[in-house]
């Protein structure tokens, strides 16, 4: 099961249209509303945000994690307070880096390449923290708000 | 950072209200996710704004769970769309919800407000 199905990626692009429509319909509005064009659309993508992005967050629904209360709780632990919306922050203008092959979302899901940039350029209202444990799961969550704190003390 | 200035009056949205507000906005009826995030700011009278990367997450989770279907049907601009429409389980849901909402604000109503919990509602 190491290659995406072509059941997944049918969903992949079916989840793409449905980003795509939203687009469409938001500009379509905002032509309807007066604006030019060219407006319209640069207005609906700057509220709509980053398009790939959206879309990650979205895939993330789809794994095991749906169900995994600890993981929600850890993604809860982790979400920012949002001084400026993120999503609708421009394209990031420097790359750190680009790494081949990483485990984004969590330990299951394929690893894929995946582009890094400063955190600033492009901020994220929600980061998700995967942890692997055999004990009792509820019991490591004081551990790793206690870590993330360590690191980020702003953290919520 | 001119560009916050015009987000400082949007509230935002726990994902449990956000989740509330998409089951609320779906008892109306089928509905694709740009017309959901439009009828939330319009009932809200544009102080709630979803964001794109809250509602889908929100859209497919509430999917997996069982509350909502997902169709796709054709705009009336002949363009393919994913309608999500509320399930049995989702109406049953939304019933549960409400009642924790009324709970909440009634609590939230009864910290401000100290003198008047006594009256009722």
């Amino acid at each position: 099961m190491t290659r995406p199905s072509w059941r997944r990626r049918r969903r992949d692009e079916e989840l793409s249209e449905e980003l795509q429509g939203h687009l469409r319909m938001a500009i379509r509005d905002r032509i309807a509303g007066g604006e030019s064009p060219e407006e319209a659309a640069d207005s609906a993508r700057r509220d709509f945000g980053n398009v790939d992005l959206v879309a990650e967050v979205t895939r993330d629904m789809w794994g095991w994690r749906w169900l995994d209360q600890f993981a929600r709780d850890v993604r809860h632990t982790l979400r920012t307070m949002r001084r400026s919306p993120g999503y609708t922050a421009i394209v990031p203008t420097t790359i750190i880096g680009v790494v081949g092959d990483v485990r984004q979302s969590d330990l299951v899901t394929e690893i894929r390449p995946m582009a890094y940039w400063p955190h600033p350029q492009l901020p994220y209202s929600a980061m998700t923290l995967a942890v692997r444990t055999s004990g009792e799961r509820l019991a490591m969550v004081p551990l790793v708000e206690h870590e993330i704190r360590v690191l980020d003390p702003e953290q919520q | 950072m001119a560009k916050s200035d015009r987000y400082q009056n949007r509230i935002e949205l726990l994902q449990g209200t956000l989740d509330f507000l998409v089951l609320q906005t779906l008892q109306w009826g089928r509905q694709h996710g740009y017309g959901i995030s439009q009828l939330i700011r319009i009932n809200s009278g544009d102080v709630l704004h979803v964001d794109t990367g809250s509602l889908y997450p929100a859209l497919h989770r509430l999917e997996r769970r069982g509350w909502i279907a997902a169709e796709w049907r054709l705009s009336e601009n002949n363009q393919r769309v994913r309608t999500y429409g509320l399930k049995a389980a989702g109406k049953k849901q939304l019933v549960h919800e409400r009642s924790r909402w009324r709970q909440l604000t009634q609590a939230v109503a009864g910290v401000m407000n100290p003198d008047a919990t006594e009256s009722g509602v």
